[in-house]
């Protein structure tokens, strides 16, 4: 048995400090960039900026929510991560993405000064689900990659659902959409 | 006069998997340590059954009956941690054990060319070891094969 040569780890660790916003889906902490974060709002504060959207080959969304004039994809983490369903009280809303997130709760701020590549044993979807893992408390938590959320293909199949629906209802209703409450339907 | 003979003795570590051992080449074996807490977070690898953390880095635990298609018939007591790697990047993995682990010397023996040992890939050949041929896995290759087979057949295996 030896010691593993310290060239074994090439380049796997960034140790940058950064700020990282702590959430929680179905007792699970995440990690995110703060700087990735452009509001954190409560479901019921923004329900009625939320329509019903549904594109049965992306489950994972059922909300669009408008925010200014940008148009944000309402993403269930839970469902998304593949996690026991939850009731979301929280959206993150995301900067640069078009991509607004439905967690449980917003648990805290923290520093993260170390971030490790996800191990190359992992192949599966969470390749592109996370930037790597930290360290908090001893506790691993890993690092989500906002972009993550969404492919770009399912991005271009709810934009155009987006404006299938636009365009219905302008036809049925001038008056403009009607507000849908966001809590996951059991 | 003596003359110099080459020999291929090389050192194994057995473990016991399920109802049989098998042997990976010691120089790919890290550590054998106790058991750690083990972290979850979502994934869907399905042979990965969580992480540990040992001397600052994240080390996957591999779910035997996934990776090997074999039950784990008793509880773990250990963890043992190996080195594999791909396209030159090293890393490790932490299999449970069940039971004592054994470090023992022996001369590989590889099948013929073009033989596969035990029809399996990952098997690159057998030792004897107190009359007992046991298979010597390659975890490189073991983990390529399983990321290579589609899922119906890793779900299949692992029933």
């Amino acid at each position: 048995m030896k010691i593993a040569p310290s060239e074994s780890r090439p380049g796997r660790r960034a140790s940058r400090s950064e700020p990282v916003i702590l959430f929680s889906i179905s007792g699970q902490t995440f990690a995110i960039n703060a700087n990735a974060i452009q509001e954190i709002r409560t479901t019921d504060s923004i329900s009625a900026a939320a329509a019903e959207v549904s594109v049965p080959q992306i489950p994972k969304v059922r909300h669009r929510l408008r925010r200014g004039r940008t148009a944000f994809h309402v993403v269930n983490a839970s469902v998304h991560f593949g996690l026991p369903a939850s009731r979301p009280a929280q959206v993150v809303v995301l900067r640069n993405y078009r991509i607004a997130v439905l967690v449980d709760s917003i648990d805290r701020m923290e520093t993260m000064k170390l971030l490790m590549a996800l191990p190359p044993g992992f192949c599966g979807p969470e390749r592109a689900w996370y930037r790597g893992m930290t360290l908090i408390s001893e506790n691993i938590v890993p690092v989500v990659n906002p972009a993550g959320f969404l492919t770009e293909p399912e991005l271009a199949q709810l934009d155009a659902a987006a404006t299938q629906a636009a365009e219905t209802e302008s036809l049925a209703d001038p008056g403009g959409a009607v507000p849908m409450p966001m809590e996951r339907r059991e | 006069m003596s003359v110099a003979v080459e020999t291929t003795t090389k050192s194994f570590v057995l473990l016991p998997l399920g109802r049989r051992r098998v042997a990976f080449a010691a120089e790919s074996v890290i550590e054998l340590t106790a058991l750690d807490r083990l972290q979850n977070f979502p994934h869907r690898t399905p042979w990965i059954s969580g992480v540990l953390v040992r001397r600052n880095r994240v080390v996957p635990v591999y779910n035997i009956s996934e990776l090997f298609g074999e039950e784990a018939f008793f509880a773990s007591r250990f963890y043992l941690i190996a080195e594999w790697q791909e396209r030159g990047v090293r890393d490790w993995c932490a299999i449970p054990v069940a039971g004592e682990c054994e470090l023992a010397s022996a001369e590989l023996s590889r099948p013929p060319d073009g033989q596969a040992s035990s029809q399996l890939p990952f098997v690159i050949g057998s030792i004897p070891v107190n009359g007992e041929e046991i298979d010597v896995v390659d975890l490189t290759k073991l983990i390529q094969a399983r990321r290579a087979a589609p899922a119906s057949l890793r779900a299949e295996s692992a029933r």
